[in-house]
């Protein structure tokens, strides 16, 4: 069956990525890959979205005659990665409940 | 398709991006295929999909954050301005000339009205005078009582000339009734026609 991934919850994905560690673009996607079945298109808008949104900052390191551009959680970006892990707990255990037949 | 073509592509669907906008998403694209290198470049192209897809997905995701973009309708008016700038040295002279030509149609229309006008008024004073030199040949013919032979024909030319005079501007009274009638038939037909445009708009 197709669970199709919402964007706030793969915002929350990426600023989870970032607060383990900086990475860069092509890094993040490849640790996503792993779990999410997703595109480097799909993270583009993302990562444009939670930039502007101050929830992450970018820094270029030179490696192999190139710029390597990492990103990096701010302060905000982890209050907001705090709010979705509360909410994504309250979603889940909802949708268990339905799904398992638990009462309450 | 290998890299640099699709990044070609990429950069050409974007233009209608700023400047900064678009370089930061082909960075992000060029430095995903540095890093996949040759050996993952296929995958990676089969995964982004179209170049012309990608760029509408990063163009609509820039439209809802409010960045500014060249749509379709700016170019085209772009385009208008500059034709419009180069017909000028021809387009403008010649709406002057259809202009003045217009302008000259109802100067000529508006003379002829007064002159109508004009002639018709000047017909009917030319009658009354006919009128008043017949008054007057009878007012002589009484003087010349003595002269029968003058005396007759003064009297009889002189009334002859009123009646003629009276036909004459009585006719040019009715003539000027007509056209004044005419007149302003066309003029309430103009209204119509103005009162019609305005109800269509």
């Amino acid at each position: 069956m197709n669970f199709p991934l919402s964007a706030g919850l793969l915002e929350a994905c990426v600023l989870a990525e970032l607060n383990r560690q900086d990475v860069y673009g092509y890094q993040l996607t490849q640790q996503l890959r792993q779990v999410l079945d997703i595109s480097e298109s799909t993270l583009y808008p993302v990562l444009r979205r939670l930039q502007k949104e101050a929830c992450l900052t970018t820094y270029d390191q030179p490696c192999q005659g190139r710029n390597r551009r990492y990103y990096r959680i701010t302060a905000q970006g982890q209050e907001r990665l705090e709010q979705a892990r509360l909410e994504w707990k309250d979603y889940k255990s909802g949708v268990d409940r339905i799904l398992e037949g638990h009462e309450g | 398709m290998n890299s640099n073509k699709f990044l070609r592509r990429l950069k050409r669907k974007l233009r209608s991006l700023p400047k900064q906008e678009r370089d930061e998403a082909l960075r992000y694209y060029q430095e995903l295929f540095d890093e996949a290198g040759a050996d993952q470049e296929e995958a990676l192209i089969k995964r982004l999909g179209q170049p012309a897809q990608l760029a509408e997905q990063i163009l609509e995701e820039e439209r809802k954050k409010g960045t500014h973009i060249r749509e379709k309708k700016d170019l085209s008016r772009l385009w208008l301005t500059i034709l419009a700038i180069l017909a000028a040295p021809i387009a403008l002279p010649l709406a002057l000339a259809l202009g003045a030509l217009a302008l000259a149609l109802l100067v000529v229309v508006f003379a002829l009205i007064l002159s109508a006008a004009a002639i018709i008024a000047a017909l009917i004073i030319a009658f009354l005078a006919v009128v008043l030199v017949g008054l007057v040949m009878v007012g002589v013919s009484c003087f010349i009582w003595y002269d029968w032979p003058s005396a007759l024909f003064f009297l009889g030319f002189g009334m002859a000339a009123v009646g003629l005079g009276c036909m004459g501007s009585l006719g040019m009274l009715w003539v000027g009734r007509k056209f004044h009638l005419f007149l302003k038939k066309m003029l309430n037909a103009l209204r119509e026609r103005r009162r019609m445009r305005r109800e269509k708009k």
